[in-house]
């Protein structure tokens, strides 16, 4: 199979070399939001095709990461989840009163205090991408692109069509839907010595 | 400024959210409140580990492969 060719046109070298560094990060997201290797490797493939078909209305100098998630984003939320089953996903209902602080304050005592957390630092990478998995996809997809992927509110509103109230809200409840995810796992890895 | 108000703008301190003045004026408090500090700095290690833990996957190489062949078919048929 060929990988770059010399007789390929000038815009498609510029695509590949500018395009292709943010497939990592991609196929990361993709894999959060699908849950799934091979729809993750999909979904990311087709993102690119839709990306190069539309090249020439990326406006240079603006973000090209954001412009490419918000293609993926778009594909996903139209197309790959209407194809997937319905997996497990985790109420937001009840998290609202859960507090992480406190329930570090206990186990950890300095918290505020060292640079980092015993209990959080003993999570491993699985236990994390798990949780985070396991959350609502309303929830599941802002908390992925504003803090795995780093997008301002605004970018991440314009990714969903939403508004930015919207998107701080799902944060706030995502986020505590994941904290006390990580904490019961916390509990049942042993990292926390029976309180909770 | 008072702790609630504090707390409401914590993540937008950890999300870029706020103007630098804005964020002295908090960072003020924080040096000052313990509560207000520690809440901070678990959310900050918080999003932290997220980032860390679930931002490190590398996508396969065959797959870059096949986007560059995908890349080449389309280039081809618009030929």
């Amino acid at each position: 199979m060929a990988t770059s060719s010399q007789s390929l046109p000038a815009p498609v070298h510029r695509f590949e070399d500018e395009a292709l560094v943010y497939a990592d990060a991609l196929y990361g997201s993709a894999l959060r939001m699908t849950r799934n290797p091979a729809d993750a490797e999909d979904l990311v493939q087709e993102t690119y095709l839709r990306a190069f078909r539309a090249w020439d209305r990326f406006e240079p100098g603006t973000n090209l990461k954001a412009w490419l998630f918000k293609i993926m984003t778009n594909l996903f939320i139209s197309g790959y989840r209407q194809r997937r089953r319905e997996p497990v996903t985790v109420s937001t209902d009840d998290t609202e009163e859960f507090d992480l602080y406190r329930n570090l304050l206990a186990h950890d005592a300095e918290v505020g205090k060292s640079a980092e957390s015993i209990v959080l630092e003993g999570l491993v990478d699985d236990d994390v991408k798990q949780a985070l998995s396991n959350l609502a996809e309303n929830f599941r997809i802002p908390v992925l692109l504003a803090d795995v992927e780093g997008f301002s509110y605004r970018e991440i509103a314009d990714m969903l069509g939403i508004p930015i109230g919207t998107v701080m809200s799902r944060l706030h409840r995502g986020r505590k839907a994941l904290q006390k995810a990580l904490w019961e796992k916390a509990v049942e890895s042993g990292l926390v010595g029976g309180r909770s | 400024m008072n702790c609630r108000e504090v707390l409401e703008e914590i993540s937008l301190i950890l999300d870029g959210e706020l103007s630098p003045e804005r964020c002295e004026e908090l960072k003020g408090h924080l040096e000052r409140c313990t509560e207000c500090f520690g809440r901070h700095e678990t959310e900050r290690l918080f999003k932290d580990l997220v980032r860390r833990r679930c931002g490190c996957e590398s996508a396969p190489p065959q797959l870059v492969t096949r986007i560059r062949f995908a890349i080449q078919v389309e280039v081809a048929r618009s030929e």
